[in-house]
């Protein structure tokens, strides 16, 4: 139980430690950096190809529907626009990246403990959390919200040539903000926000408690991707019911 | 940092044209090789299930306890979750549009067809699939595999149908089931957070015969469940490169599988309706 | 006479095992110290233990002549800043030059010297382990004596009072694990700092140490001269100090 109560605790204690080291990146700020292009360079394909299906997946079932339930089909534009921007877009795009850039997180980390590395930093004084995680934390803070406008930006795009193109919907209508609010983009960012904090911090904290050689990191990365994965559902579910309530 | 290269770095050539070309023409050359890869592993399932005396009947549902048991927390979870989601996502509609009859329906359409299956294909991903090729890749690196081989056994019948079938059944009972509770978790949404009677939300669902989406989110799930455990195992069985491999194959593994999600999703829902 | 390091009546349970049952040491200064004994036996952990990277669950460690409290994270950093470790698996940092590896111990000072100073060093380290022109290349394109040496050069830049050595010759050829021991000999010699060293090559420690410490089943059976272990009354001190009476 007791070991249970620490495995819990243990993702708010990096979140913590992280937070107190973020001063440093003043000073690395060019590893920082590199992260950012990193993590970019990682998930910019995926990110499009996923978020590209997600687009025509999402036009043709809500054209499709709405022809069978109501013949018009001149809100589909900006509905799946306003839902985009809000829903999926956040919450697809960080699942994504909780794949990508989690997984790659853990293994990184993961195969530095593994091979003492992590011991011959704290032996040359250097902080682990300073050192590893704050970079990799700004940098997927901050490629979160990035990603996470490119990825509504390809799906609208996707989007947008299945709207006009298979169901024949006016470009002009179909491209409407009218379903897209202030608030909505609001929500959207801190989603992003929330979403690019959780997956650095639990795949960090996966990395860490590798243990046992290369298998090690493998069940690692393993429990990097689900752990983050199931973080985003959650978090998006709690912010969802937040913004419903508080009427945003 | 200071003029080292990281492992896996191209080449820079000097052009600039090049620069920029070479990185695309290598990721699709890349990506036709990942293909190739699994259509040729497919194909080796299939010729071994189709030789009975090499199949493992034991093995197989093993597989299937092994399966079962790690990912029906996880998807039971995630779908409670998503299913209050959508509803709640469908909230301010209904606020503004005082039609909470569509609640139901709204919900069982989105769940059955699209949103179920995609989510619990990704999270039974993540959950079994990056487990298996972790598995898969430390028996390739501790050479359990060339030991199979040098024992006469053949590693595709041995250790990948067996894997392949009990994934398959497992993810399709799994969407069955995710779909019921991601219904059972909107309920609650729909009655705790909306204010919604959950008795118009259940009538929403049963009036609108859903049937044909709920067929159709079970094939999906076949589907999934046959990509997924093609893509984990074909990552795992080409594991290389000590500490760092079986870490980078299980990201491979879950990348490429949510891409397979995501393609599969798409024309089995466009060539169904 | 001052000890420069004492370990008083360790205790130390590891996931239920207990590794380290009252183990005491005393390690003189200036002088190259062997831990010999059979693997899993504690001397990597007792080299842990020195380097402050573990603490046990009972007993006292002193180094430099104070008590080592592992919640105070300054007199730690302190500490560590006069202690160099080469570890078992090398732990040399993949994602960084051999140069930036070298001049890492510098670099992550509070109070690091200027950047040319640091080049400086580094080329001094490296000529010092016969690597003159390595400084630019990855970690993995060299061979795995060099790596060594490399590990070598880290652990010693700094001019750590206390230089630790986990199994400098694990899986290296004859030669070159002559050449290592030579070199741990020739650091000593001309930084006149206290060095330990953990191997099995007793006939190569013989050239070298002048103090052994056997570690057996996490105590310390016996610290001493080579001669007095070779004629101890306890035949576990006598096989580990001689290999060729093993079966005496």
């Amino acid at each position: 139980m007791n070991a249970r109560a620490t495995q819990l605790r243990a993702p708010f204690v990096l979140l913590g430690a992280t937070v107190r080291a973020l001063p440093s990146v003043r000073r690395s700020y060019r590893r920082v950096v590199e992260s950012m292009f990193v993590v970019g360079n990682q998930s910019v394909v995926f990110i499009a190809v996923t978020l590209a299906f997600l687009g025509l997946i999402l036009v043709y079932q809500g054209a499709y529907q709405a022809q069978k339930v109501l013949p018009d089909l001149s809100q589909v534009g900006m509905i799946f626009i306003g839902t985009m921007v809000r829903t999926f877009g956040p919450t697809i795009v960080a699942l994504m990246l909780a794949t990508r850039v989690g997984a790659g997180i853990a293994a990184e980390l993961g195969s530095m403990v593994v091979t003492d590395q992590v011991e011959a930093m704290k032996v040359t004084n250097t902080d682990p959390v300073e050192y590893l995680v704050v970079p990799r934390f700004v940098a997927s803070l901050l490629m979160t919200v990035v990603l996470w406008v490119f990825g509504v930006l390809v799906a609208v795009f996707a989007g947008t040539l299945m709207g006009t193109m298979r169901f024949g919907i006016q470009l002009g209508t179909f491209l409407s903000l009218a379903g897209t609010q202030p608030a909505d983009v609001g929500v959207g960012l801190l989603k992003c926000v929330a979403f690019g904090i959780a997956i650095p911090i639990l795949s960090a904290e996966s990395g860490f408690r590798a243990s046992g050689g290369s298998e090690g990191v493998g069940w690692a990365t393993t429990r990097a991707v689900v752990n983050s994965s199931f973080a985003v559902i959650v978090l998006d579910f709690l912010i969802s019911t937040l913004a419903y309530v508080a009427g945003w | 940092m200071s003029g080292t290269r990281m492992p896996e770095e191209p080449v820079d050539d000097g052009s600039a044209v090049g620069a920029s070309v070479a990185p695309v023409g290598r990721a699709i050359l890349a990506a036709c090789r990942v293909v190739g890869g699994m259509s040729v592993l497919q194909w080796r399932i299939v010729r071994s299930m189709l030789s009975p005396r090499a199949f493992d009947y034991d093995e197989t549902v093993r597989q299937l306890f092994k399966v079962g048991w790690l990912s029906v927390g996880v998807v039971v979870a995630t779908a409670l979750f998503v299913g209050a989601l959508m509803v709640i996502s469908s909230g301010n509609f209904v606020k503004a549009t005082g039609a909470t009859s569509i609640v139901g329906w709204a919900a069982g359409t989105a769940v059955f067809s699209e949103v179920g299956p995609v989510l619990i294909g990704l999270m039974f991903s993540g959950r079994v699939g990056a487990n298996n090729t972790a598995e898969l890749g430390t028996m390739v690196i501790t050479d359990q595999v060339d030991a199979l081989r040098v024992l006469g056994i053949d590693p595709i019948a041995y250790l990948v149908v067996p894997r392949f079938l009990a994934m398959i059944v497992m993810l399709v009972l799994l969407t069955c089931i995710g779909d019921i509770f991601a219904l059972i978790g909107g309920a609650i949404a729909c009655q705790a957070v909306l204010g919604i009677d959950m008795r118009i939300y259940w009538h929403g669902v049963l009036e609108s015969h859903l049937l044909d989406e709920f067929a159709m989110g079970l094939v999906k799930g076949f589907f999934f469940g046959g990509g997924i455990s093609i893509v984990s195992c074909h990552w795992g069985l080409r594991v290389s490169g000590g500490a760092q491999g079986v870490g980078r194959a299980v990201n491979n593994s879950v990348v490429t599988a949510a891409i397979a999600i995501f393609v599969v999703n798409f024309f089995v829902t466009v060539l169904w309706t | 006479m001052g000890w420069i390091a004492e370990i008083a009546s360790a205790t130390l349970t590891l996931s239920g095992t207990r590794v380290l049952d009252g183990a005491e040491l005393r390690l003189a200064p200036g002088r190259i110290h062997a831990l010999v004994g059979p693997g899993g036996g504690g001397k990597t952990l007792l080299l842990k233990v020195l380097a402050t990277l573990l603490a046990p669950d009972a007993g006292e460690v002193r180094l430099f002549g104070t008590t080592v409290d592992p919640r105070d994270g300054d007199a730690l950093r302190d500490l560590r800043a006069r202690i160099g470790m080469q570890f078992q698996n090398l732990a040399l940092f993949d994602f960084l030059s051999v140069a930036d590896n070298v001049g890492f111990p510098l670099v992550q000072d509070r109070n690091p010297p200027p950047a040319d100073q640091v080049a400086a060093r580094v080329e001094a380290a490296l000529a010092s382990v016969r690597l003159p022109d390595a400084g630019s290349l990855a970690v993995q394109a060299l061979s795995g004596g060099m790596q060594r040496r490399v590990a070598v050069a880290r652990a010693a830049v700094a001019r750590p009072d206390l230089l630790l050595f986990d199994d400098p010759s694990g899986g290296l050829d004859p030669v070159t694990t002559s050449r290592i021991f030579a070199l741990i000999g020739d650091v000593q010699a001309r930084q006149g700092c206290t060095v330990v060293v953990a191997s099995h090559d007793i006939d190569r420690l013989a050239r070298i140490c002048t103090d052994f410490h056997v570690v057996h089943g996490g105590r310390v059976i016996f610290s001493g001269s080579l001669a007095d272990g070779r004629a101890s009354d306890d035949p576990r001190v006598r096989m580990y100090l001689d290999v060729r009476d093993a079966d005496a």
